[in-house]
């Protein structure tokens, strides 16, 4: 691990998110088009890791290294959890959808307009 | 002084009147159908009461008070905080001296004893709880107005005043002409509203730019209350001799527009076109007097300024004269009332130009008495004689209606300037304070000395055409009634062929008058309109007048006795003047009471009891035996004078065509000239791009999840760039 | 082994959050226990919690400020009057809620749960200082609202509605996340403040971090507020979702997402200086292209939608006054216009539900032609809502709004001050379109407007609403002096 820096963390972070961004503008399902979305939560999660472990101690906020180290970690877990709430509730949105019009192209979703 | 709790009672005073107006508005109409219309003019007639009794209690407690106290420092009381800009604290706030004080007991009294009046003359009428809604909010308006501690509440309630007279003139509203009177009040009304925000606006102004210096209050920020601002305002008035008078005159020309004063005296014989009990509550007793309050209340600025004086001299003087000359040309019962109202506030603003202000709100008290009681006495005739106003259609009517003659004869002596009646006494000192001093004066002239005489021949015309009005009703050979046939309901066309005078009697509004230009309606919408007299019965020889009930005469009674001891005991070892002014005037203080030296060695008194000695006289010789022949249906025969009298001397002809037609010009020159062309083309212009711009973001708001997307991501990189770029090119700080 | 002691809890603090979450539980378990039944229970229970919410949080005014949960959550006078703003929209539009479900047939008892939790979501939000409370708080307030979004299971609108809200919603969670990821290894915290410490000290590269990181939260956070161009969702979703669900969303997240970005505009205040431009353009574009739009639309929910995004601009306009001259705007405004906006925007979505009747909903302008035949007190209290939406004196909509333009003037934003009194007049045009459509149009031919009864909730909100706006006007100074308290 030692050999590797910080900015390969937050460069494959950054890629993760620009990907996870295009694939929302350019994807027609919503299924996919919220696997993106996760995509993008968990490119940030790792960043929250890579500078979790990277924290400098001379970065440090008045709280000291070992939280500072900590709230990065604990954000993550956060973010899992609600990541998950979110599946579950889309999930649930989509199921809905697909009985109502038996096809979950979000082209061809556009009554609310104007 | 706030913690003088027992003054905590003044929100009663002001809250009694509201309640009733709400219960009026609110449950009125239910409370009438399911008790009756006794039980809900009583809850109406309750709350005035009421306020009434408290406000006794209150002015007993501010007697007790020390003398310069009590008249100018008073009570303040604050309920809470109303405006909060910057450094402007306007709280909700009243205060509890002896003028406002004065004026509370006169509008509650008066009120409640008009109330108790309408309740019966009312009783036949359609939306009887709407007429109580009106009149008690109108109560509750002149209380804030006369109660308020600083301009702005002031304002507040000389609004509300406003559009209560507004609804009450055009209480039976669908007889047009009720409305255009309405319309006509509201209207001239908001000319003297302009004077005076004006002037407010340039206290504000003049305040503003040197409180810090005075070190007016500069902590609370409540500079613009009576108690903070009075006692300075001398002091910086004086090194503005200009902005002094400027103020003064705008004030003033607020209250002509209230208080009906020259040019804008035009609405209140219109007005009469309202309920009888409105004519005496409002447009004589008390919303007329606000003016006066208001020159009283800012009587340092008036002080401060010789010229402003002397033109409320000459403008009082001159709408006195005027408006009595009018009074002759009358032939409606409440016309000829509505002018000697004109002439008598005249009286008050030339007490107040003279300096005597204490003198001015004197006449309105016994002013108050007297007119009210001469009002409602003409609503007791008209009662009795079914509506109608014509006095060439009274006579004999003494025996009918004795209560009503006797009171009304009362309040006739009071007015003509007998001695001992309430009338005499304020009336003589408004000559006395004009004829000896000189403060209004315009460069040297002391107009001050020369109003005093014109207010000594106007005495005299005034007791000369209440006789003539008096006689006319009470008096005579003949009961005129008797020679109308009995119609049915086309009485306006059967009247020409054998009664040509009966269609001056229901038309005589409409000879003259803001109906000749259309003021607001045209020919044809006229014309479409019926011409409905709800509250009209016929008057024909048939008729039987009969004295009215017990809840008119009463009121009649009281004011009576009002009208015939109220002078004596106020005037008394000098009792109102210190109420009102114990010290006397911050700057005048050495105002003269009595004239030294008149002409013919005679005193003021003699002059006085001569004047109108004649004027009963003359009124008498020409009127006692009934309707002179030359004064009769046929108003070809009239004199030149009379008829021009009757026309107000083209007066309202030429202002009302002035400005309708002249208005009418202007506007369709800036109707088609320029706003059809040059500002509507400017609004079209902007509609269409606005409503373009808004198609094209509709056409953006494609309903699209990713090009929502899409949008949010360009968004966020334009404002991720803008940052980057303002980052790296050092706009840091 | 490190230490790890317990963060010791102050209970008062989190009380009104506490309060409302239990009482959510209640109602599920009322729910639970007696399915499929009238909901007079779930709701009287409700209401009941939100009320002691409310007094626990007006109990706490005279309290210090204070921190717990390792000073994560904290109470100040900004924190209590927001959670009261939030109580206030959730329990406003809880009260017409019930006949307007039944209206629609869709009177699922879960509702009420899933919107007070909804309503803590919100509560964390404004009760914190820390990114990942902040977070949490936004995503519970969210998620709770994509699900009833979508309440309306057999119509596709609906379903749409929370689809688009579900997707942007979370598309932007990311963006915010990613943001607090970049504040976070600017800082090495998760504390806002910290964004204040850290920047003086920072080297380009960190500074870097920061200016990223604080665009991409902002992303996140407009998208909640509504701010152009991250607004599109708005209307959409408010037209779609059921009324009493976008009245709630339109009040309550907005208080949420607008409390949350002046905190972290707080500990962003030493950058204004960059930040300031970008923000000043998204206030003057959002105020006019929210207006701009609505000029031509033709349903009465989307204008409420581009009205309530015309709103967030001059809120926005609000904040940034503070920002530009800290010393001489408080949050007093902002508080002020917050209260003022719930209580319209509220009132007008509760008139506009009245066209739900027997299973449909119709809120295009023909529609609703001739509602004030139907309801003549509510469309009366319309009127209110919408004069206070314009801004017509007598109503705390022009106090607000009067205030704000007195604001940005008082710190020299001039453009902004122009911007908005130009867009007052624009917006004159299409809440006038509503008024016209129900009280002037009527309904032509023969068809016959039955007179149905109000129900009670609804007028009660209607009254409330609309006397709290008029009493909001005449009282300014005391409604301000009670939420900012004795300056």
């Amino acid at each position: 691990m030692n050999g590797v820096p910080l900015v390969a963390y937050l460069l494959v972070g950054l890629f993760m998110f620009t990907i996870g961004v295009v694939g929302v503008v350019i994807r027609r399902n919503p299924i996919v088009i919220f696997m993106c979305i996760e995509l993008m939560l968990n490119a940030a999660n790792l960043t929250f890791l890579a500078f979790a472990r990277y924290m400098p101690s001379s970065n440090v906020a008045p709280t000291g290294q070992a939280q500072a180290v900590m709230s990065g970690q604990m954000m993550v877990i956060f973010v899992m959890a609600v990541a998950a709430a979110e599946v579950a509730v889309g999930l649930g949105i989509i199921m809905a959808i697909y009985r109502l019009r038996q096809n979950i192209d979000i082209d061809e979703m556009n009554l609310l307009r104007g | 002084m706030e913690g003088n709790q027992s003054f905590n009672l003044i929100w009663l005073v002001l809250g009694f009147p509201l309640f009733g107006f709400l219960i009026q508005s609110l449950l009125g109409k239910r409370i009438e159908k399911a008790f009756g219309r006794r039980v809900a003019g009583f809850l109406a007639v309750i709350p005035i009461v009421a306020a009434f009794g408290v406000a006794v209690l209150l002015t007993k407690q501010l007697a007790g008070m020390d003398a310069t106290q009590r008249a100018e420092v008073g009570v303040v009381q604050t309920l809470f905080s109303w405006i909060k800009i910057a450094s402007i604290n306007i709280p909700f706030e009243v205060r509890i001296d002896t003028l406002s004080m004065t004026m509370v007991l006169i509008i509650t009294g008066i009120g409640s004893l008009i109330h108790l009046y309408a309740t019966g003359y009312m009783a036949e009428e359609k939306d009887y709880t709407r007429f109580f809604t009106y009149l008690n909010l109108f109560i509750a308006a002149m209380l804030i107005l006369v109660l308020g501690n600083n301009l702005a509440l002031l304002f507040i309630g000389w609004e509300g005043v406003g559009v209560c007279s507004y609804l009450l003139i055009g209480f039976w509203y669908k007889d047009l002409a009720n409305s255009r009177a309405a319309n006509k009040a509201f209207i001239v009304n908001r000319i003297g509203d302009v004077g005076l925000t004006v002037g407010m606006f340039l206290l504000v102004v003049l305040l503003a730019g040197n409180k810090d210096k005075l070190g007016i209050d500069g902590a609370s920020g409540r500079w613009l209350s009576y108690d903070v601002m009075l006692p300075h305002l001398g002091e910086l008035l004086k090194g503005n001799p200009g902005m002094t008078t400027a103020i003064a005159l705008c004030l003033f020309v607020g209250a002509c527009g209230k208080s009906a004063q020259f040019p804008l005296y035009l609405w209140l014989p219109d007005a009469m076109a309202g309920p009888t009990p409105v004519s005496a509550l409002i447009h004589a007793a008390t919303m007329v007097t606000s003016g006066i309050v208001l020159l009283n209340r800012m009587n340092i600025v008036f002080q401060m300024s010789p010229v402003a004086s002397a033109i409320v001299c000459i403008v009082g003087a001159f709408t006195a004269l005027f408006a009595a000359l009018i009074a002759f040309g009358q032939t409606d019962i409440k016309k000829v009332l509505a002018y000697s109202t004109v002439s008598q506030l005249g009286f008050m603003f030339m007490a107040c130009g003279a300096g005597a202000y204490w003198v001015g709100m004197f006449h309105v008290t016994t002013h108050a008495f007297f007119k009210a009681l001469l009002f409602l006495g003409s609503g007791a005739v008209i009662h009795a004689m079914a509506h109608n106003q014509d006095m060439r259609n009274y006579g004999k009517l003494f025996k009918y209606i004795p209560i009503t003659a006797v009171t009304m004869f009362i309040g006739y002596f009071a007015i003509a300037g007998i001695p001992g009646l309430s009338g005499f006494f304020s009336k003589e000192a408004i000559l006395g304070y004009a004829l000896a001093n000189d403060h209004a004066q315009i460069s040297g002239v002391n107009f001050s000395y020369i109003v005093g005489w014109v207010g000594l021949g106007v005495a005299m015309l005034t007791a000369f055409y209440m006789t003539r009005m008096t006689l006319l009703t009470f008096n005579g050979k003949t009961e005129q009634w008797r020679s109308i046939e009995p119609h049915h309901h086309d009485e306006h066309d059967h009247a020409h062929d054998d009664h040509g005078h009966h269609d001056h009697a229901h038309h005589a509004h409409e000879d003259h008058g803001p109906d000749e230009h259309g003021f607001f309606y045209t020919d044809e919408e006229l014309a479409a309109q019926p011409h409905e007299h709800e509250h009209h019965h016929d008057l024909d020889k048939n008729h039987t007048p009969h004295e009215v009930p017990v809840s008119m005469w009463v009121p009649l009674v009281v004011l009576g006795v009002l009208s015939a001891g109220g002078g004596y005991v106020l005037a008394n070892n000098h009792l109102f003047e210190h109420w009102l002014y114990p010290n006397g005037l911050s700057v005048l203080k050495e105002l003269e009471e009595h004239p030294h030296h008149l002409p013919g060695g005679l005193s003021l008194m003699a002059y006085s009891i001569i004047a109108a000695g004649l004027g009963i006289v003359f009124g008498a010789i020409i009127y006692f035996r009934g309707l002179p022949k030359k004064e009769g249906w046929d108003e070809s025969k009239w004199s030149p004078f009379r008829r021009a009298a009757r026309d107000q001397f083209g007066y309202d002809n030429a202002m009302v065509s002035a400005s309708v037609d002249g208005g009418r010009d202007l506007a369709t020159f800036s109707w088609r000239g320029l706003d059809a062309t040059v500002i509507d083309g400017a609004v079209n212009g902007s509609g269409w791009l606005a409503t373009g711009i808004g198609k094209v973001l509709g056409w953006l708001q494609n309903g699209f999840i990713r090009a929502y997307a899409a949008g949010m991501l360009l968004g966020g990189v334009a404002i991720l760039g803008y940052l980057a770029y303002a980052l790296f090119t050092g706009v840091k700080k | 082994m490190f230490n790890f002691p317990a963060p010791t809890i102050d209970w008062v603090i989190i009380a009104p959050t506490m309060i409302v979450s239990i009482t959510g539980l209640l109602a599920l378990c009322l729910e639970m226990i007696w399915p499929k039944r009238d909901n007079t229970w779930i709701i009287g229970v409700s209401l009941v919690g939100l009320i002691m919410a409310a007094v626990s949080v007006v109990a706490q005014f005279s309290y210090p400020e204070a921190t717990t949960f390792s000073d994560t959550v904290i109470r100040d006078r900004f924190a209590l009057v927001m959670q009261l703003l939030l109580i206030v929209a959730a329990f406003c539009s809880l009260l017409f809620s019930e006949s307007y479900l039944r209206d629609k047939r869709i009177s699922y008892g879960e509702f009420y749960p899933i919107i007070l939790w909804s309503l803590v979501g919100g509560m964390v939000m404004v009760t914190t200082r820390n990114m990942l409370l902040m977070f949490l708080g936004i995503e519970i307030l969210s998620i709770a609202l994509y699900v009833l979004a979508g309440l309306s299971r057999s119509e596709s609108k609906s379903e749409e509605s929370a689809l688009k809200y579900f997707l942007l919603g979370s598309f932007a969670s990311g963006f915010l996340l990613y943001g607090v990821a970049l504040l976070y290894g600017a800082t090495g915290s998760l504390d806002i403040s910290a964004i204040a410490s850290a920047w003086p000290r920072a080297d380009l590269m960190h500074q870097t971090l920061l200016v990223f990181g604080f665009g991409m939260v902002f992303v996140g956070l407009g998208f909640k507020s509504a701010f152009v161009p991250f607004h599109q969702w708005t209307p959409d979703v408010y037209q779609g979702a059921p009324t009493n669900v976008s009245a709630f969303m339109a009040a309550g997240s907005k208080i949420g997402a607008l409390a949350a970005l002046w905190r972290f505009l707080e500990g962003a205040e030493g950058m204004k200086a960059i930040w300031m431009p970008a923000l000043t353009v998204v206030a003057i574009l959002t105020m006019t292209a929210g207006n701009l739009a609505a000029l031509v639309q033709k349903d009465a929910k989307r204008v409420l939608g581009y009205s309530s995004i015309s709103h967030a601009g001059y809120i926005l306009v609000g904040i940034l006054a503070h920002f530009a001259a800290p010393d001489k705007v408080g949050f007093g405004s902002l508080a002020y216009y917050l209260l003022s906006y719930t209580l319209m925007t509220v009132g007008a979505f509760a008139v506009v539900s009245l066209g739900a009747n027997k299973g449909k909903e119709g809120t295009k302008f023909e529609e609703l032609r001739g509602l004030w035949r139907r309801s003549p007190f509510a469309v009366a209290c319309l009127i209110v809502f919408v004069a206070s939406l314009i801004g017509i004196p007598l109503t705390s909509g022009f106090a607000g709004k009067f205030m704000i333009f007195g604001d940005a003037l008082k710190a020299n934003l001039t453009v902004l001050a122009i911007a908005l009194a130009i867009n007052s007049i624009l917006s004159v045009a299409y809440y006038l379109q509503m008024i016209k459509a129900m009280f002037v149009d009527d309904v032509e031919g023969d068809e016959v407007i039955e007179k149905r009864p109000v129900s009670l909730g609804m007028t009660t909100v209607c009254a409330l609403c609309a006397g709290g706006i008029v009493a909001a006007f005449i009282f300014t100074p005391v409604v301000i002096e009670f939420l900012v308290g004795k300056s």
